[in-house]
């Protein structure tokens, strides 16, 4: 702003010089060329006054008229007045800056940038891999009406027939396939003898339900033919590198394949994973099959995705018409079959859609399944870490800048708009938010080799860089700057440079919320090291749990029902290998899932209760090493045992005394009589309570009530060989049938594979999130130190020693800490219990454990702020005192 | 020969502003132009062809002399540079080159 003197041109009062309307000049004066506004103004006034000395009223039109004549371009304001004057030159003088003060404040900026950088990292590979869990399946566009046939909402496997005559019967269902995995077949390529694994056995329909990209042949008649295999572009790359495989002739465990379609592999996030697909062989067991064989898994697709809850209600009218020839063979009223299994409790069959097996049925999955409570802690985890990153660092900018309040009052000497400052401010704060962000993204890609063995994923580095990686970080820039910059640009631009120089501070410089912030890092940490404490300690009780039973030496061999006749035949070949140590046969498998079934106990106080229940045969006991605690187990071959069970310690309890001996009856004259009780054992999950337990006998595979589908076969010895043996004595007796089996102890631990990723995942970031809370702090201590600089000055000089400087600091930032522990603590014991929940085997969450993190803090701070202080209050304080 | 063009008026105003010699600013342009030739031209365009006679090259300005009448606010003076002067001499030159070429007969008929 021009600033017009008053001259001091002597002039009488009468001869006071009129002047033309100020509103006219006003006017000008907005509208006109700054550069010229003052002489163009002088000459107007001049010719002005001039004129008023004859005629004052036509001075004024003279006036006016002559403003209107200088309205040119030539005078008039330009965009370059009217915008304001940092333009892009302006902006890289301030990016020039930022760099200079990030070179000058090198050890503060390094730690802020990164905290900052290690928190978009996590952020964003947690961003990256909770996005890939939730968007498993969408390859598949009809998804939506794609089914999962359960057995009983949780079992894997359905009949043979199942699909087939679903469609048949139920125009509602469009179509379906039957699956089989196959971990591994013995091949011949071309002369060359070699496995292959990870493929599928499935239905010519398999497409129409999961379409996949055809490269070569026809999806209707790729799997028609009998013996046909399709293949993906993986396995074409491996096997036929470089030529056509289409037609080739490839031997599978003997019998000659063709290879008659060639498709792109299906997408990485898939419960249907695959390289090659073969058609089912044409045997009875795949053509007709038991109704009361379940083998298969079946997927169904339906016309409209509303109509799932009908499909489930037809099922029980669909089991009364299929099931009822068999059932009575077995000498069962179909109705009967079916009360019983519906008093149980659980449904016949359900469909569960596509979309929700990964998370949410994860077991159903044929790839690797994932857990939808993980998801959301991870997700919360994330947004956590950033959190406390981008708290640090915006604490720590607003803090470093409070101190800059000197140079603020300089500059607004040297004239530069508060403006300018502002966008000085929010320069520097982008400048470094985005070299964060720049690293945050490498570090990001380094750390993927980790990141994917410890998720158990393939993430390249395209993923990260996706549209959604990046709008992500976009808006994560945007706010952070905004926050961390915007402090210091609004308020601290505003300081008088009069104030400023005088050394006084902002006003109310933010103390307070930056000890409010502090605390809540604290409180984060505590948290996270609590929980981090009881999901390891956790897991670790589940996988040292006793359970009762022999697990490593117990090989599970599932697909009884395949062999059904042969089963005896097949029992003898195998006990017949020295290392076999004896064959059960049972329904379920330990370590699977379990069914109930009701049963009404006839004693004094008679009750009913519905116990977990399992089928199986004389060998049981020892095969798993089972403790007998009362009374004796089935005899193999005695028939009167088929009206008798074994129960467990659980059960034995809730009957009372004497429970061997007690009835327990299934109604209509059907008593059993309890014969013996053994230990509680797990034949499911830990994660589960321990219940009452009814073991039945049941030697026949297709038992008149139960099928039972698993031979358990305890081993001691040679593990390799014998298994190896035992599937060579399975293909006598099974044909093609795959041959499934596994060991117990790895069954279990399967049910934990979960619990153990999600462990070191929750390890990892909780590791993280400390290590940048504990930046936070380390940049905190120094900032106070460099704050109190002269105070400690003064008290060293009024006498005081270093170790008392010390501990004064040390005492405050003790306080913060048993502050945030008050709070983190009950969050802590409450969540962990929420979470904790889960596991019917838990543990405990007491005070020793709640202590720990708080202890650890409260060391960890006292580390960092110890060395930081000694040595400011070692230093010289005529230094500090000097400075002025 | 380095063709320099000026218009008529800023011509004008030129050979005002060395006549005026360092006393040359809007006003006392405006003014001596209404002595010498009769014209009364709005100070607005006198201003301009100031400005485009320096932005030109044949003026300089200086700021100076606040006056009370003008409310304390400054004048620019501007005076006639080199480059000007050789506009003056030149343009002079051509003009009375001209002049010298036409025949005596037009003149004398122009005189009566």
């Amino acid at each position: 702003m021009i600033k017009f003197l008053k001259s001091s041109y002597p002039r009488s009062m009468a001869e006071q010089t009129p002047q033309p309307p100020s509103w006219l000049l006003n006017f000008f004066r907005r509208l006109c060329k700054p550069s010229y506004v003052e002489y163009i103004e002088g000459d107007l006034l001049e010719i002005h006054e001039r004129q008023s000395r004859e005629h004052e009223k036509q001075a004024n039109w003279s006036f006016a008229w002559n403003i209107i004549r200088f309205l040119r371009p030539r005078y008039l304001k330009g965009p370059e007045d009217v915008y304001p004057k940092s333009t892009y030159p302006m902006f890289k003088n301030h990016v020039k800056i930022s760099f200079r003060n990030m070179r000058r404040q090198a050890a503060y900026s390094l730690i802020n940038i990164l905290g900052l950088t290690v928190g978009i990292a996590s952020c964003l590979l947690i961003a990256i891999h909770i996005n890939m869990e939730l968007s498993y399946d969408e390859f598949y566009e009809d998804s939506d009406r794609t089914f999962y046939v359960t057995n009983g909402g949780k079992g894997r496997y359905t009949p043979a027939r199942m699909v087939s005559t679903l469609i048949q019967d139920y125009p509602e269902v469009e179509s379906g396939t039957r699956l089989w995995k196959v971990n591994d077949y013995v091949v011949k390529i071309d002369g060359q003898t070699t496995k292959i694994t990870n493929g599928l056995v499935a239905d010519s329909t398999f497409f129409d339900v999961f379409p996949q990209e055809f490269l070569q042949g026809e999806p209707k008649t790729s799997l028609i033919a009998p013996n046909s295999m399709v293949v993906t572009k993986t396995f074409a790359e491996r096997h036929y590198k470089g030529q056509n495989p289409i037609g080739k002739v490839i031997e599978v465990e003997g019998d000659n394949y063709t290879i008659t379609a060639l498709v792109s592999d299906p997408p990485r996030l898939t419960s249907i994973p695959f390289e090659f697909i073969v058609d089912f062989p044409r045997e009875w067991y795949v053509t007709t099959g038991y109704w009361t064989g379940n083998n298969y898994f079946s997927f169904v697709k339906l016309t409209r995705s509303e109509q799932e809850p009908n499909m489930e209600a037809k099922f029980v009218d669909f089991v009364r018409h299929y099931y009822a020839k068999e059932v009575a063979e077995d000498g069962e009223n179909i109705e009967d079959y079916i009360l019983e299994r519906l008093e149980g409790g659980n449904p016949f069959f359900t469909l569960e859609s596509l979309k929700d097996l990964h998370l949410h049925h994860p077991h159903l999955s044929l790839g690797k399944g994932g857990r939808f409570s993980d998801v959301l802690i991870l997700a919360f985890i994330g947004v956590l870490i950033l959190l406390i990153a981008t708290i640090n660092f915006i604490n720590m900018t607003t803090a470093r800048a409070g101190l800059r309040h000197k140079e603020v009052g300089v500059r607004k000497v040297l004239g530069t708009t508060r403006g300018d400052i502002m966008r000085q401010f929010l320069t520097e704060s982008l400048m470094v938010v985005l070299t964060a962000t720049i690293l945050g993204f490498a570090l990001a890609a380094l750390s993927l080799p980790y990141f994917n063995s410890l998720t158990e994923r393939s993430m390249v580095f395209s993923d990260i860089a996706s549209p959604t990686g990046f709008i992500l970080i976009a808006i994560l820039v945007l706010v952070t700057t905004l926050l961390s910059g915007g402090y210091p640009a609004f308020y601290i631009s505003s300081i008088g440079p009069v104030q400023a120089l005088k050394g006084e501070g902002p006003r109310g410089s933010g103390a307070g919320v930056r000890k409010f912030l502090v605390i809540f890092q604290f409180v984060v940490s505590i948290f996270l090291i609590a929980t981090t404490i009881i999901v390891d300690r956790q897991v670790k009780l589940m996988q040292n749990t006793d359970l009762g039973l022999e697990t490593e030496e117990v090989l599970a061999i599932s697909n009884m029902t395949a062999i059904a006749d042969k089963f005896d035949y097949f029992k003898g070949q195998v006990e017949q290998q020295a290392s076999v140590q004896g064959v059960a046969l049972t329904n379920q498998r330990p370590g699977g899932g379990i069914s109930n079934w009701g049963y009404e106990v006839i004693s004094d106080n008679p009750f009913k209760y519905g116990p977990d229940h399992i089928f199986s045969d004389g060998n049981y006991l020892e095969v798993l090493d089972l403790q007998l605690l009362e009374g004796r187990f089935f005899q193999p071959g005695r028939q009167a045992d088929s009206m008798t069970v074994i129960i467990n310690q659980h059960f034995a309890k809730m009957i009372g005394e004497n429970a061997v001996g007690t009835t327990l009856s299934r109604g209509r004259d059907r008593n059993f009589t309890v014969i013996g009780v053994v230990e509680d054992f797990y034949a499911t999950t830990v994660k589960r309570k321990s219940r009452p337990l009814v073991i039945r006998y049941e030697d026949d595979v297709n038992g008149s009530v139960a099928i039972s589908n698993y031979a358990l076969v305890r081993i001691k010895g040679d593990f390799l060989s014998t298994v190896a043996a035992i599937e060579e004595q399975w293909q006598e007796v099974a044909g093609d049938y795959p041959f499934e089996a596994v060991f117990l102890n790895d069954a279990f631990n399967r049910l934990y594979q979960n619990e153990e990723r999600f462990r070191s995942m929750f390890r990892l970031f909780s590791i993280l999130a400390i290590f940048i809370a504990s930046l936070g702090l380390l940049s905190l201590a120094a900032y106070v130190l460099e704050r109190r600089y002269k105070e400690i000055a003064i008290r060293k000089v009024l006498g005081a020693s270093s170790e008392r400087i010390t501990s004064l600091i040390l005492r405050d930032f003790a306080i913060m800490v048993i502050i945030a522990a008050f709070i983190a603590s009950p969050i802590a014991y409450f969540y962990g219990n929420e979470w904790l929940k889960e596991f019917a085997k838990r543990i405990e969450i007491d005070w020793m454990l709640l202590v720990i993190p708080v202890v650890m803090v409260l060391l960890f701070t006292l580390l960092l702020v110890v060395v930081q202080s000694y040595r400011a209050a070692s230093a010289n304080p005529v230094n500090a005192l000097k400075q002025e | 020969m380095k063709r320099i063009q000026i218009g008529e008026f800023e011509e004008l105003v030129l050979l005002i502003t060395a006549i005026l010699h360092g006393q040359a600013y809007g006003v006392s342009v405006m003014d001596t132009i209404a002595e010498q030739t009769g014209r009364k031209i709005n100070i607005s365009a006198v201003h301009t062809a100031l400005d485009r006679l320096e932005k030109k090259g044949f003026l300089k300005s200086k700021v100076g002399g606040a006056t009370g009448e003008r409310g304390g606010r400054r004048k620019r003076y501007f005076e006639v540079t080199e480059l000007g002067i050789q506009a003056i001499k030149l343009t002079r030159q051509m003009r009375n080159d001209l002049y010298d070429q036409i025949p005596e007969v037009v003149l004398s008929e122009i005189n009566g």
